[in-house]
């Protein structure tokens, strides 16, 4: 019986002790962190080469498959430079090779073969990148690339 | 010459080599000195699930010129790195002159890119060192 009674006098205490607490000592808690201007690129899907029925062209649309380039940039919006496409392999002489790119940020870019910059106004997004590669007399067989490299930097 | 172009149909590439990707910050940084090196700390990020090689290397400021900086040191030059690990690198430029503003890149990607893959990947930082006059 003495126990019950002192329990109950204990549970009486502790509002009155976290109220005195409160008002006296009031504190501000800060939580602190530093965003760096930092960089991300993956490609996500490497993309693949298909021939078209005719054996003349080489492309990521022709049964094969786009590369996806997703962007996770902190701190501020950065610029992707993308160099201008090249061909490797056993019939790359005489070929024309062109790269397209799009994107949901705002990359659009046409079959090309120069390079393309684009400037972010996001700080997250995934470009879609197709290739393709055309020669007149077609390709030998092998392995073929077509190969570009993105930079990302402010 | 048709046998040839079927044989190509097939063994044009499916490309499921290990994408390229690499992560650097920050993008810039500029800082001044009244010596002859300036040194600069950035963090390389493995943003791949395996353990994987990185080099970084210096290169001219404009974003077409690859010309190599054998003005900078970076310490280390090559890292490997575990899955979503990161590391500081110290990039110093070296020999400023007095009044001497010095601007460049330091670039990182993989060692080895894969092959097959469309898209190299790399991050680029500017980085600007000046000596006072």
């Amino acid at each position: 019986m003495a126990s019950f009674r002192l329990s109950h006098a204990k549970y009486a205490l502790i509002p009155a002790l976290l109220m005195g607490a409160g008002s006296a000592q009031a504190q501000t808690v800060n939580l602190i962190g530093t965003v760096v201007n930092l960089c991300v690129l993956t490609i996500s899907t490497p993309g693949s080469l298909a021939i078209s029925s005719n054996g003349l062209q080489l492309s990521t649309t022709n049964g094969g498959l786009p590369a996806s380039l997703t962007v996770v940039a902190t701190g501020s919006n950065p610029t992707i430079s993308f160099s201008s496409p090249s061909l490797v392999g056993p019939s790359s002489g005489g070929a024309t090779t062109e790269v397209a790119y799009s994107s949901t940020g705002g990359a659009s870019h046409a079959y090309d073969s120069s390079g393309y910059v684009y400037a972010m106004n996001r700080l997250l997004d995934t470009v879609t990148i197709n290739g393709r590669a055309s020669n007149s007399s077609g390709f030998r067989s092998g392995v073929y690339t077509i190969s570009a490299t993105a930079t990302c930097s402010q | 010459m048709k046998a040839d172009l079927l044989t190509a149909a097939f063994a044009i590439l499916a490309m499921t080599t290990p994408a390229g990707a690499v992560g650097l910050g920050p993008l810039s940084d500029e800082g001044v000195i009244d010596g002859p090196r300036k040194a600069f700390s950035l963090t390389l990020y493995n943003p791949y699930e395996e353990s994987m090689a990185f080099r970084a290397y210096a290169v001219g400021i404009d974003n077409d010129d690859e010309t190599p900086q054998l003005r900078v040191t970076i310490l280390p030059p090559e890292n490997r790195l575990g899955s979503r690990q990161s590391r500081r690198l110290l990039i110093i430029a070296n020999d400023l002159q007095p009044g001497e503003t010095y601007r460049f890149r330091l670039c990182a990607e993989r060692v080895n890119p894969p092959t097959g893959v469309v898209i190299n990947a790399r991050v680029c930082s500017k980085l600007t060192a000046r000596r006072l006059g």
